[in-house]
């Protein structure tokens, strides 16, 4: 299982409950397919930075989700035959997780060795 | 008659302008003193002093204080670098929506690759332009 953010842009056409609809659909299809969604992150509308297929602006909607590697394609496949959807991007995150775990405890490390250095030199004066 | 007169030294010339340089540095130099350009840069190279304080101490050492450049995502404790973050990498790429390079920001190499991916990805997904006009 890896984890992975999935973003994807949804027509600015796509009226509010047609897209709760939408993303229901996808969490369950994540359900179904053996992964699980952590968090849904709704955006909402915001402006692109150009234009896809005629639009100036689209909705914009992130899963972060735990998924076996089978679940993505499947979940791009989907992506790409749903025509509300205009744009998605789908990123691994283990590295980002790793990364900011190992930035975290090195801090933490830092900061308890300072700590230390203090007290000793406290304790010797 | 007059033209092929001229035609023919002008040819010379050239083909001794060719030649000359190869052999020596100097008759260039003075073929060039017709131009106000080449005129200049010769005196300034010879009599350093005097040149460098008529161009504003160009030989010298200038006071002037760059300032340091750092890692701002050192600097920051930013761990990773999310595409997410808009307004982050939008430091990031000055006006052509480019990357900026790493000796303009002073980023480390190993933040400047995550950068660069984030950028990229955040051009994908259109929150950041891949050009501007």
């Amino acid at each position: 299982m890896n984890t992975y953010e999935s973003v994807f842009i949804s027509a600015p056409t796509v009226a509010p409950e047609a897209h709760d609809k939408l993303v229901s659909h996808f969490e369950e299809l994540i359900a179904n397919n053996g992964g699980t969604v952590l968090n849904t992150v709704r955006w909402g509308r915001r402006q692109l930075a150009y234009e896809i297929k005629r639009f100036r602006d689209g909705i914009y909607t992130i899963f972060e989700m735990e998924a076996p590697g089978d679940l993505i394609k499947e979940l791009e496949r989907q992506y790409r035959l749903n025509e509300s959807i205009i744009k998605f991007l789908t990123v691994k995150t283990d590295r980002k997780k790793k990364l900011i775990q190992k930035g975290t405890a090195k801090r933490q490390a830092k900061q308890e060795a300072r700590q230390k250095r203090k007290a000793r030199k406290s304790s010797d004066s | 008659m007059t033209e092929t007169a001229n035609r023919a030294p002008a040819g010379e010339a050239r083909q001794g302008q060719g030649d000359r340089p190869a052999r020596q540095g100097a008759p260039a130099g003075e073929r060039r003193q017709g131009g106000p350009a080449g005129g200049d840069r010769r005196p300034g190279g010879q009599g350093r002093p005097d040149g460098g304080q008529r161009h504003g101490g160009r030989g010298k050492k200038k006071f002037y204080y760059r300032k340091r450049k750092f890692c701002k995502f050192k600097a920051e404790k930013i761990d990773y670098i999310d595409f997410k973050d808009v307004e982050l990498l939008r430091s990031f790429t000055p006006e052509r929506g480019k990357i900026a390079p790493r000796r303009q920001t002073g980023t480390s190499a190993k933040f400047q690759r995550m950068l660069a991916t984030a950028i990229k990805r955040a051009r994908h997904i259109a929150l950041l332009p891949y050009t501007t006009d």
